[in-house]
């Protein structure tokens, strides 16, 4: 291609004619099907290095910090640890996170009446996850979310919030990668709680984020 | 007048005042909490304490007074050391519950930590906590939290000073000092709600914002109440197209720091269904959306047959409104005008230096009342009657509207045209008889912006109107203070300002820009004070 600058910020492009043989397709579509055919009987004998997997019967084993949907977890007492704060709300650079703050008169002073996640909106950057400051929003490695219908990319409580003792092990990314220790109550009078050691100061389990060599991915 | 110098900086400063307010001379912050402006100084915190030469100790900034000479230093070694032992001293017993704190965000606690404080606690034992206290009701507006105190005093002190009721007290002795109320004695006075502004924790926050929204969330505009006629300062918390809550805005003219119950929670009324879209009534007698162009001409066409036209003005036009309203009305159509406001209260608000009693419902009666020339019957205007000049009592009772009375008394009958520019004019618009009187003007043209009014269901023309957070303008308050409101977010739907809505109807009745040319109205003493 001939390309001639006419002025700043402007390009002429010269069109090259085609030729006798460009113009018949056919030496072209030949050579599009040797590439084809080349792969086809590259894989057919080498089956083993394949590339692609049957997806829904074979699952591709992701990172330990895969960011995927989220949940939120609960107390030992069944109730969410989410406190409505905010937080996730505030630093969620998608603006995917609605919380509506209520009040329970006997029990819990500040708990989350609504909270819905935008599935479609949110971009699983894991901010929710940091920001938290109860632990209650862990991301899985769960990342089957197809929907049939916009509506349903919307998840509410009843759908983020796991049963207590849920096993947070295999759990996606979430703060303090590591052993799992929460103690005291949400809204931190003190009662009962223990202070909590440095984030990552325990004993984590190694990095699995970092490239461990070619069959990784 | 004194000479001081604070931080190397020399201002001057008037003598007598403590070190806190000469800081502020010389623009630095000196960080406090016991401390308040308009409340006496107790130096209970320790937060304030500077270093003063020649003094071998440090002092509290808020009781040392400044002499002339004297040497001041806020930040320096000594001075930060103490201020840090300081805020771990607060910060021992308090539950740092921030997360589910409404201060959160707007927390003098929580910014001098992250301002002054260090960034790890020393401390491993329990925090001191008041069991069964963390929620307590302690009046109709306010719940407390004892565990998130820091004993400052402040709402003792404002209970005692400012509204003189006293329901606040200490109870108990050292560690387990809590503030309360005595039994049977709630924290019920006019002003509760203002000891939860004066909490530099969130120890005391009202039932009404508890939990709403959080307060970074919320935008800010400076406005007016319209609760009353005393027009205290205050910024509206607004977040897309919603008040959440109104703040006292500082103004030691008219309201100092503070703001009455009534008018902080008068934005509850704003909570209802508005009126978004222009009606006309058709043939067939059915009150239809129309746009706005329909309802205009009809507007038009029942004005141009019409031999008699009057309008009902409302106290809650900004002067704006009000001159332009007359211009259009009283000049252009030879309308009779009236304007009524209903007694309220009174309310007593606070300045820094006397009482004010707020006794009108509205904001701006006596700035309507002047744009409408008071008394002047050649200019058309019917029975204004609000002596507004001199300092006689009968200001704050306006002798009644004849001409309102008379219509919604006796019949609207003969009137060919009525406007009524806001359905709110008045309490007793709601009333059914009221109601059916006006309908007996032959056309009833209403602005409401409450899509519940019964006046709505009447009118012939029911045009959309706004409220004060959605316009500009000028309110004139009970001392004759002109203070200007901003608009905090843009009329709903298709409603336009009024202002808007009066060039609409001057403009297809007399043509374009008859009525672009408004006065100015200059705001007095304009203060934009931060809460303190």
């Amino acid at each position: 291609m001939n390309l001639t600058r006419v002025r700043p910020g402007v390009v002429r492009v010269e069109r090259t004619p085609l030729t006798v043989l460009d113009r018949l397709y056919l030496p072209q579509v030949i050579a599009g099907m040797m590439v084809t055919i080349g792969h086809l009987l590259h894989n057919l004998f080498n089956l083993k290095k394949l590339p692609t997997i049957s997806y829904p019967e074979v699952k591709r084993v992701y990172s330990e910090r895969f960011r995927g949907r989220h949940i939120l977890t609960t107390r030992e007492d069944g109730t969410t640890r989410c406190v409505a704060c905010y937080m996730c709300s505030t630093a969620c650079p998608a603006e995917c996170i609605t919380i509506e703050a209520g009040e329970d008169e006997r029990t819990r002073e500040k708990f989350p009446v609504r909270y819905d996640i935008d599935l479609l909106r949110c971009i699983f950057c894991g901010y929710c996850v940091d920001a938290c400051p109860e632990d209650a929003i862990y991301m899985t490695r769960d990342y089957e979310m197809a929907i049939d219908t916009r509506a349903r990319s919307v998840v509410g409580l009843r759908d983020l919030v796991v049963p207590p003792n849920f096993p947070v092990g295999p759990m996606g990314w979430r703060p303090y990668y590591g052993s799992i220790e929460k103690h005291g109550t949400a809204g931190g009078t003190g009662i009962g709680q223990q202070l909590r050691s440095a984030p990552f100061e325990d004993d984590a389990p190694p990095n699995p984020d970092v490239f461990r060599g070619g069959d990784a991915q | 007048m004194a000479k001081i110098t604070i931080d190397g900086v020399e201002v001057e400063v008037q003598e007598g005042i403590n070190c806190i307010e000469a800081a502020k001379a010389a623009d630095i912050h000196v960080p406090h909490f016991c401390y308040h402006p308009s409340l006496t100084v107790v130096g209970q915190c320790r937060m304030c304490l500077v270093e003063i030469e020649g003094m071998p100790k440090l002092q509290a900034g808020c009781s040392t007074t400044v002499k002339d000479g004297m040497k001041i230093h806020v930040w320096n070694e000594k001075v930060d050391e103490a201020r840090k032992g300081q805020m771990e001293f607060l910060l021992i017993n308090h539950p740092l519950d921030c997360p589910i704190c409404d201060k959160a965000g707007e927390c003098p606690l929580q910014d001098y930590s992250f301002n002054y404080g260090s960034v790890n606690s020393r401390y491993g034992e329990f925090k001191r906590t008041y069991p069964g206290m963390d929620r307590t009701p302690i009046g109709p507006h306010v719940v407390q939290n004892m565990n998130r105190c820091i004993h400052c005093t402040r709402c003792i002190r404002f209970t005692s000073e400012i509204t003189g009721t006293s329901e606040l007290a200490f109870f108990k002795r050292g560690a387990s000092t809590e503030v309360g109320v005595f039994p049977g004695t709630p924290l019920d006075n006019w002003m509760s709600a203002c000891v939860a502004d004066v909490c530099p924790t969130g120890a005391l926050t009202t039932r009404e914002f508890r939990f709403e929204s959080r307060v970074w969330n919320l935008e800010s505009a400076d406005s007016v109440c319209n609760g009353c006629d005393v027009g205290c300062n205050i910024f509206v918390g607004f977040r897309q197209g919603q008040v959440f809550r109104y703040r006292p805005r500082v103004n030691p003219e008219v309201n100092d720091h503070w703001l009455c119950d009534f008018g902080r929670f008068s934005y509850e009324r704003y909570d209802t269904d508005r009126v978004v879209v222009p009606k006309v009534r058709t043939e067939d007698d059915y009150l239809g959306i129309s746009t706005w162009s329909e309802a205009l001409e009809a507007i038009a066409n029942a004005v141009n047959g019409a031999s008699k036209t009057a309008a009902i003005f409302s106290a809650n036009m900004t002067n704006e409104e009000a001159w332009l309203a007359k211009e259009l009305f009283v000049g252009k159509m030879g309308a009779t005008v009236g304007v009524m406001v209903d007694p309220i209260g009174p309310i007593k608000m606070k300045s820094r230096t006397e009482w004010l009693l707020g006794t009108q419902a509205a904001p701006n009666y006596r700035g309507v009342a002047a744009a409408l020339g008071v008394g002047s019957r050649e200019s058309g205007v019917g029975a204004v009657s609000a002596q507004d000049s001199g300092s006689n009592s009968d200001t704050r009772h306006p002798t009644p509207d004849t001409l309102l009375d008379n219509l919604m008394t006796n019949g609207a009958e003969g009137i060919d045209v009525l406007f009524i520019t806001d359905a709110m004019f008045s309490e007793r618009a709601s009333d059914p008889a009221v109601v059916a009187n006006l309908r007996k003007a032959k056309f009833l043209v209403v602005m409401s912006w409450d899509a519940n009014h019964p006046l709505n269901d009447v009118a012939d023309v029911l045009l959309p109107s706004t409220i004060h957070v959605e316009k500009e303008g000028t309110f004139t308050n009970l001392q004759g203070r002109v203070q200007r409101i901003h608009q905090a977010y843009p009329p709903k739907g298709q409603a336009v300002t009024d202002i808007e809505l009066y060039r609409r109807i001057g403009a297809v009745l007399y043509g374009n820009a008859q009525f672009d040319h408004i006065p100015e109205f200059e705001p007095a003493g304009e203060t934009a004070g931060a809460q303190a």
